[in-house]
């Protein structure tokens, strides 16, 4: 402190100090303090209010599952498809819709949350069809009717008055068995995904690392800068591109005469766990290269040789000499790796479509957003963090690294 | 420029950590000489230098300048400049920006500075690089742009932080002799930090031995090597023999050591008693060899084989062996006949060429 | 010692048979490399391609016919023109709290040498190592509890500004390390004030990576998604937009789009690598 201000003087020491102070203070610590008091801070939704949630919630998911039919009655040809597997028994995202229309091939639906591409059964008639269009849209204005109502009740009856707040541990042990699988499934996910870039990269960043010239690296490192500095929605799109039903993946399997992409057949790739998982290993990847290139490359070649002089085999020579070496490389790589995919929204949104069973980052937007219960999600949030947290400890442990070693 | 005398009393150094980096020291500097401070890496020279120049408060004592009490002013505000071993010029500022950095601080208009720059480069020899960048320059160039940069704020007193130690053997003993010149031209008090001996001794007007925090000898550079006080100033001044034993008479001054190697007398410096722990210290260039021409005619005597020996041209080394004692020997070559090796042959160096001084810690290693 | 010296000779003659083995594995290794990067470049190539391609929705493969009418609609289209004036807002503002911030920390933190500084460093750094929607998230929820501030640009100033800092201040940590710091005391020792040396000699030895760094943060306010989500409230982005079409894949405008964030990227990373390797 005193070499502070010696070299600063006064004044400037004084003001680093007060930028820093309001760094930490308004944008680390007390937000993190209050995201913790929420978590710990129980909403009693009694009585009315909380039967008032529960039906508004059956009765969005009930709207839903119509508008499925629905959509799927007005777009059907003579297609076959799956219908989702398991719809989220939650309202689709209500991320802002687009103000400007943009797709012709969608009708005007109440949500437009939903890629309608799941076709309905092709048994029915024409006439059929349009009939039970006509039932399923009184059906959805009926439900439409009712929420509204039920929503309207609910803001009178959750003022300040109807809601007792308590500390408790209630919004963790709140979390129903769904959101608690959901939870491990992301981790396990997300594991997974560090897991396997680290399989896949190793021998990029070694690669890199062991270029033999200056023209073979530079070609390398930009070669991965360009994916790596390309936006994040960009490379899950890519894969979408890839995964859809209309995608690259089918029409290479159409050209093969596996499938007939003309008559619907067709994979529908997008909106599943699989499909979300190996988009994560995609858009991650490259984070796992850098931190380990840049340690595998501090390495004096001159060890490899002399490995290679003793006669040591390609296997002893990296688990020996480079993998110990690229430890907090590894540790850095796996960190963000895993905060990443365990962290990510735009994945399961862009890939998921809303389709598919949720991710735990989604679980978390709805209850911010739709369950409108900002002390659970702060819950949810916690153990997300907590859960990094105890990653990069475990992290910090196996491969004997510091924080210094891992922020650099 | 006029050079100040610099006052410490009482002055130490205690870190936080609980290490002690100075002793408590009184060290008078005066006015206009030339001053080294030696001591091996980690002795604190660097701690008196920094508390002299402002950058570092003393745990206790005081410090003057010129009669001023400098306790509480800083660094920008004492009449030192201060050569850091980096040199720590600036990357991106050119020669002559560098050398007028301390005017441009004091507000002086841009002309004059220019002008006081060139006269400055003028007084190093560097006229006409004035619009270099620093990395530019040769490592002795960089030297004497450190030196000008230093002179320009006209100090009183110049306090130099082993400037010399980036450069080659060469080039490090002809900037001695430059700032040597320096400093006679200018009059201003040189403080000299170094861990080189020779560095001191060529330059020096007076010389401060510190070791573990604390200054064992000042003295000029003849008087320290003839005349050393500690065991310390004698071993890191120079080369010793060293014999430990104990002291058996002590009369008129000396004092006869009972040594493994037989009994030796010398000057009692330390005003030992018979039964006292004592070393015997000899300049490998003090010992004769007996029978052999030019040998002085010297009491001391003891026997020792031959284990090596080098010539260095108008020297020889030999590196002699008793028991499990090595003694060094400095012989001037006259061309006399080869000594052969494993040889037996008889030491001999006079009372008043041998000090006896109490046992305490010496010079492990030279840089 | 002259037996074992006499070895090398021996061991380095069966060395030079054995290196054959290691080039078959360094084929090996080309092989890999060149999979890995059409692995990573193909599904980049299939939005280009769609880019260009007429079909009403995004397709590389059924074309279709080329054309540049996904690029024309793009300026007609006020939501994304609106996104991208409230991306440029947002990180402007990102840039003007991230850099004084992040310079502050490196300061305090390369002069405070103490476990002290152990805690502030893992304080400050902790934004970087936490996922991006709970950044999101504390902030939303800190500015509305406390300031009673709604989400929107602002809080997404400040959520970015958050860990941004950080990755700005870890810039200028490194950049000081390779500072001599007796240049500053240097400058005291002339004679100069404080601030006159933060102004003549450390900042324009910082003012490179304040510019680098300045870029960095633009890029990563500009590009961020997971935390502006939560953050940005009713309002948008340019990118949080891109996002919300994405999961619909209507248009292939977001494919021009994606042209055009690519063609960036290839350009900034191209010169970027160009430049380095000629520093060096």
């Amino acid at each position: 402190m005193e070499t502070l201000v010696r070299t600063y003087g006064r004044g400037l020491t004084a003001l680093f100090i007060g930028l820093v102070g309001f760094w930490i203070l308004l944008m680390i610590i007390v937000p993190q303090i209050r995201m913790i008091e929420r978590a710990f801070t129980y909403e009693d939704r009694a009585g009315e209010t909380a039967t008032l949630a529960l039906a508004i919630d059956r009765a969005y998911t009930e709207k839903f599952q119509l508008e499925q039919e629905l959509s799927g009655l007005e777009r059907a040809g003579p297609a076959v498809g799956q219908m989702p597997s398991a719809p989220s028994p939650f309202a689709p995202s209500m991320t802002m819709p687009s103000a400007t229309p943009v797709a012709p091939a969608i009708p005007s639906l109440p949500t437009p949350g939903m890629v309608p591409s799941a076709s309905a059964p092709s048994a029915l008639s024409d006439e059929d069809r349009t009939a039970r269009a006509e039932e399923l849209r009184d059906q959805i204005a009926t439900l439409d009717k009712e929420i509204a109502e039920l929503e309207a009740k609910e803001d009178t009856s959750s003022g300040e008055a109807g809601m007792k707040e308590r500390i408790s541990l209630e919004n963790f042990t709140s979390m129903s068995g769904l959101h608690l699988k959901i939870f491990a499934m992301t981790l396990l996910y997300a594991l997974t995904v560090t897991i396997c870039t680290f399989l896949i990269s190793y021998p990029v960043a070694y690669a890199a690392a062991m270029a033999e010239t200056r023209g073979k690296l530079t070609l390398i490192l930009i070669g991965l800068v360009i994916p790596y500095a390309s936006n994040e929605l960009l490379r899950i799109f890519s894969w979408v591109m890839i995964l859809e039903k209309n995608g690259v993946l089918n029409s290479l399997l159409d050209s093969l005469g596996l499938i007939d992409l003309a008559a619907g057949e067709g994979f529908r790739f997008v909106a599943s766990n699989g499909a979300v998982f190996s988009v994560m290993v995609y858009a991650y990847m490259l984070f796992m290269v850098f931190p380990m290139y840049n340690t595998i490359d501090t390495l004096d070649k001159a060890q490899i040789e002399a490995a290679r002089d003793l006669g040591g085999s390609i296997w002893k020579i990296h688990t020996r000499i480079v993998i110990p070496h690229a430890k907090p490389g590894i540790a850095v790589g796996s960190i963000i790796t895993f905060m990443l995919s365990a962290g990510t929204i735009a994945a399961p949104e862009i890939v998921g479509r809303g389709l598919h069973p949720d991710w735990f980052s989604q679980l978390i937007y709805r209850r911010f957003f739709e369950a409108d219960s900002w002390n659970q999600g702060s819950a949810y949030s916690l153990a997300l963090l907590a859960a990094c947290i105890l990653f990069i400890l475990i992290n910090m442990a196996i491969f004997k690294v510091s924080v210094r070693d891992i922020a650099k | 420029m006029i050079g100040k005398d610099v006052e410490l009393s009482g002055v130490s150094m205690i870190y936080p950590n609980g290490f002690t980096a100075v002793q408590p020291t009184d060290l008078t500097i005066r006015a206009g000489e030339f001053f080294s401070i030696l001591g091996p890496s980690g002795c604190g020279k660097t701690t008196i230098l920094r508390m002299i120049s402002g950058f570092l408060n003393p745990s206790s004592g005081a410090i003057a300048i010129g009669g001023e009490p400098m306790i509480g002013i800083g660094p920008n505000h004492r009449p030192t400049a201060l050569i850091f071993q980096s040199l720590a010029l600036f990357p991106l500022m050119s020669v002559c920006e560098n050398v007028a950095f301390g005017l441009e601080a004091r507000g002086v208009a841009k002309a004059e500075r220019r002008r006081k720059a060139e006269e400055l480069l003028g007084l190093v020899a560097l006229s006409g690089q004035e619009d270099k960048k620093p990395g530019e320059l040769s490592g002795g160039q960089r030297q004497r742009v450190a030196v000008a940069r230093a002179l320009a704020v006209e100090p009183a007193v110049l306090l130099l932080d082993e400037p010399l130690s980036a450069l080659d053997l060469k080039l490090r003993q002809h900037m001695r002799a430059e700032l040597k010149a320096i400093q006679r031209k200018t009059q201003v008090t040189f403080i000299y930090i170094t861990h080189d001996q020779g560095e001191a001794l060529a330059m020096s007007d007076r010389v401060a031995v510190m070791n573990e925090g604390r200054i064992d000898q000042v003295a000029t550079a003849d008087a320290l090597y003839n005349n050393p006080e500690t065991p310390f100033a004698a071993t890191f001044v120079g080369e010793q023999n060293v014999f430990s034993g104990k002291v058996v008479r002590s009369e008129n001054g000396e004092a006869q050591v009972e040594t493994p190697h037989g009994p030796m007398v010398g000057i009692n410096l330390h005003r030992l008693n018979v039964g006292d722990e004592a070393l015997v210290m000899v300049r490998p260039e003090r010992i004769g060899i007996v029978d052999r021409g030019g040998a002085p005619a010297a009491s001391n005597q003891l026997q020792a084989q031959l284990d090596r020996r080098d010539l260095e041209g108008a020297l020889i080394n030999l590196y002699l062996r008793s028991g499990s004692q090595g003694i060094h020997v400095n012989l001037h070559n006259r061309g006399e006949e080869m000594l052969a090796l494993a040889d037996t042959m008889t030491l001999a160096f006079r009372h008043q060429d041998a000090v006896v001084m109490r046992p305490g810690s010496m010079a492990r290693d030279k840089a | 010692m002259t037996a074992a010296t006499d070895m090398p000779g021996v061991v380095s003659g069966t060395i030079r048979r054995r290196k054959t083995g290691p080039d078959w594995s360094g084929a090996l290794l080309n092989g890999y490399l060149l999979l890995f990067f059409v692995y990573m470049f193909l599904p980049l190539i299939f939005v280009v391609i769609a880019a260009f391609n007429a079909a009403p929705t995004p397709s590389a493969t059924d074309w279709q016919g080329f054309t540049l009418r996904w690029f024309m609609e793009l300026p007609q289209d006020t939501r994304f023109i609106q996104g991208l004036w409230h991306s440029l807002i947002i990180a402007s503002g990102v840039i003007c709290l991230s850099i004084p911030l992040g310079l502050s920390g490196a300061f305090l933190l390369t002069r405070l040498q103490s476990s002290a500084g152990t805690i502030l460093y893992t304080i400050l750094v902790s934004p970087i190592l936490v996922p991006g929607i709970v950044l999101g998230v504390t902030t939303m929820i800190f500015w509305r509890d406390y300031f009673g501030l709604q989400a929107g640009l602002l809080t997404t100033v400040f959520a970015h500004t958050s860990f941004i800092a950080s990755y700005c201040m870890l810039m200028f940590m490194a950049r000081l390390q390779r500072q001599d710091p007796s240049l500053e005391e240097a400058g005291l020792d002339l004679g100069a004030t404080p601030l006159f040396v933060f102004r003549r000699v450390t900042l324009p030895f910082l003012m490179p990576t304040i510019l680098t760094a300045s870029g960095l943060a633009f890029l990563q306010s500009f590009e961020n998604y997971n935390t502006t989500f939560f953050a940005i409230g009713s309002s948008w982005t340019l990118v949080t937009e891109i996002g919300s079409r994405m999961r619909f894949g209507l248009s292939p405008m977001i494919n021009a789009i994606g042209v055009i964030f690519i063609a960036l990227t290839v350009i900034i990373a191209v010169t970027h690598t160009l430049m380095a390797r000629k520093r060096a």
